[in-house]
């Protein structure tokens, strides 16, 4: 699930990464040395007129007095501005973590379904990453991860309630993005017919009935008023399929020393405040739609999704020391959990 | 006797109690519906035929403490008075983030800091207000989104066109600034639908401008091109509308739309559109308020692109014009053409 709206999300990240909140009470370290000049390729779904841009207008304050002046290059399509990061129009790109995938299969990892299932879990992996200790993983090549955004967690929408497990999910109809191609092989592997579908269209075919299941962040609830499509008897699984996250990229050769760092304990030490959006929108949800899992099906739900990310892990797309480390952290925060005690742990 | 008479003086004291309180709202009822009346009927022509928006800020700042509290029968009134209010408390917004600009300009963190610290209290502020206006219009017309509103007047319709800008305004603002004021995110669907209850050439465009950039919106997130295409012919066709009746505000959404996404080259054309049609077509002189909000706004535009390229503000008198244009007029020639 979390994965169908990972690739849902692509506009759906869109949304979610909205939810990104401007941050940083932090003081700000004056610097004596002339600052770097470097230009960032910034990905913001709104443009200036979204919540990702005064998240980065923080983060530019914040650089000056890590000794960077940045020039923030605005695009709202994330894989331009990949592709200009590569092509050295800029030093430093934000992308979600499929994209980013592409730089550090180890943070692209991230987003593999159902790997985070709170909020908690999600807080522990940023802070674990956001050490000295992690920054070993964090460099791969001429790139390296300077900071990882929490952009909210992608739910399931369905117009049946009786949907308490993802097995019960084979026959429906699920919105997918024709923007992107892994989403609908991850539909059917579920044995769901996808729908194919545009960001503008695939909220009004789940509300118009011309499909059973799509996948968003809470905040499309309200924006895209889905409300129509749950009525009367649908509801939302209250398990997050994924955790999206934005990434931030650098070419690190030509950060000054001790920045990439600085860099990442800003992000995690903005944590709560970048899911400030996110959490209201989740409180948001009248309490009705929401279908929690049922004890019964916990299992059958936890190895199905874990044979997703398998799946994936076999086909070269996740990095396995990332599962392990998810996993260990599920662990962390319940020790009854199967798998913390099976010998085919991740 | 005795027994009775403690009953006797509570029903006594309830009906003093229920009379004079029928009466306190019965006052301020038959009041606001006067102060409505007479500000459809005096204040509010001579207000939109002015052109001193900042008359206007502090009338908004003013009169909020003396008609927010007048009960429903003034709520007609409020989003006027918040659309003010909110315009006054963004422009403080936007200074702030000038100041911010010029002091990233100069290297000075803390300054820069500060400036964010004040550009997000004021951004807040505006926000909340301008739901005010929002809410007024939910409360006297009901919600947005279902049965179009009957208006009995024109000014009931104006006043609800002004509750929703100032609901779609505050939403984004507060979205954009972090969700602080906790505006619900279904204010903007609710109000793009309010605003389809309204025909956009009476409103200089106005409406379909809005949903023409939420279609815009969403297209560029999904990479939609087609739509992307019918979304911007349809707010061309807005622009051209407010162009021609004198009451460009759709040329402000324009530059907001374009400056905040990067695009540079059609933010400065806007600009320039704008001040080349001030130029030709007189604000409409009934409305010329709203023409000069617009101007402001745009303005304001102008000041933070220049802000960010020279770290000084639109030189006076020069809207229009950029740092970068040639400083000689294409009309000049080659002197060695002509000796």
């Amino acid at each position: 699930m979390m994965q169908t709206f990972k690739k849902v999300s692509k506009g759906l990240v869109g949304i979610a990464a909205g939810v990104l909140l401007a941050s940083s009470v932090q003081a700000v370290t004056p610097v004596s040395i002339k600052p770097v000049p470097i230009t960032m390729c910034a990905f913001m779904l709104l443009g200036e007129a979204g919540p990702e841009y005064q998240a980065l207008i923080d983060y530019k304050t914040q650089a000056l007095g890590w000794g960077v002046d940045l020039t923030l290059k605005t695009y709202m399509n994330e894989r331009v501005a990949m592709e200009e990061l590569k092509a050295g129009v800029c030093d430093i790109a934000n992308m979600t973590s499929i994209q980013a995938r592409n730089f550090n299969r180890f943070t692209g990892t991230l987003d593999a379904p159902g790997a985070m299932p709170t909020y908690e879990h999600l807080k522990i992996v940023l802070s674990t990453l956001a050490k000295p200790s992690a920054a070993k993983y964090m460099r791969v090549g001429e790139y390296e991860i300077i900071g990882i955004q929490a952009a909210g967690a992608v739910f399931l929408f369905t117009n049946d309630r009786s949907v308490s497990s993802l097995a019960q999910l084979a026959g429906k109809k699920m919105t997918i993005l024709d923007s992107m191609p892994e989403m609908r092989q991850l539909v059917i592997d579920l044995g769901m017919t996808p729908v194919s579908s545009t960001l503008t269209n695939m909220f009004q075919k789940f509300n118009n009935r011309a499909a059973d299941i799509t996948a968003g962040p809470a905040i499309v609830y309200d924006m895209m008023e889905l409300e129509k499509g749950l009525s009367p008897d649908g509801g939302i699984l209250d398990r997050p399929l994924v955790q999206a996250n934005i990434q931030f990229v650098a070419r690190w050769e030509k950060l000054p020393e001790g920045f990439a760092q600085k860099s990442r304990e800003f992000f995690a030490a903005n944590f709560e405040q970048s899911l400030k959006i996110i959490r209201n929108a989740e409180n948001n949800i009248p309490k009705k739609w929401w279908i929690p899992l049922p004890e019964k099906n916990e299992e059958e739900y936890n190895s199905l999704i874990r044979a997703v990310r398998l799946s994936f892990r076999d086909a070269g797309i996740y990095e396995p020391k990332t599962l392990t480390l998810l996993r260990k952290v599920r662990c962390k925060v319940d020790a009854t959990r199967a798998e913390c005690t099976s010998k085919h742990a991740e | 006797m005795r027994s009775f008479k403690t009953p006797l003086l509570l029903t006594v004291l309830s009906l003093s109690i229920f009379v004079s309180g029928c009466s306190q709202h019965f006052l301020r009822d038959v009041a606001a519906s006067s102060v409505v009346k007479a500000s459809n009927k005096y204040v509010s022509p001579w207000f939109m035929a002015s052109s001193d928006t900042d008359v206007m800020c502090a009338m908004g700042e003013g009169m909020s403490g003396m008609v927010f509290p007048m009960g429903p029968n003034i709520d007609p009134m409020i989003p006027m008075v918040t659309l003010a209010s909110g315009m006054c408390a963004d422009e403080k917004s936007k200074e702030a983030e000038l100041r911010y600009i010029r002091a990233m300009r100069k290297g000075d963190a803390s300054e820069a800091l500060d400036a964010r610290v004040m550009q997000q209290r004021w951004q807040n502020l505006a926000a909340r207000r301008q739901y005010t206006g929002y809410q007024a219009i939910v409360r006297y017309f009901g919600e947005p989104g279902g049965e179009c509103p009957r208006f009995e007047t024109d000014d009931q319709e104006l006043s609800y066109l002004f509750g929703l800008l100032n609901g779609i305004q505050g939403f984004q603002a507060d979205f954009a600034s972090g969700g602080v004021a906790g505006i619900p995110a279904d204010t903007m669907p609710k109000a793009l639908k309010g605003l389809r209850c309204l025909n956009s050439a009476k409103y200089w465009g106005v409406p379909e401008a809005v949903d023409a950039l939420v279609a815009i919106m969403m297209a560029g997130i999904g990479d939609d091109k087609e739509q992307l295409n019918i979304a911007y012919a349809r707010l061309d066709r807005a622009s051209a509308e407010g162009k021609s009746q004198g009451v460009r505000m759709v040329q402000l959404l324009e530059a907001i739309l374009y400056s905040s996404q990067g695009n540079i080259t059609k933010a400065k054309a806007v600009i320039r559109d704008h001040a080349e049609s001030k130029r030709q077509v007189p604000a409409n002189p009934k409305l010329k308020l709203l023409d000069e909000m617009a101007t402001r706004g745009i303005q304001l535009v102008s000041d933070k692109l220049w802000t960010q390229n020279t770290g000084q503000r639109t030189p006076y008198n020069s809207l229009g014009k950029f740092w970068d244009d040639s400083p000689v007029s294409n009309a000049a020639l080659d002197i060695d053409d002509l000796l």
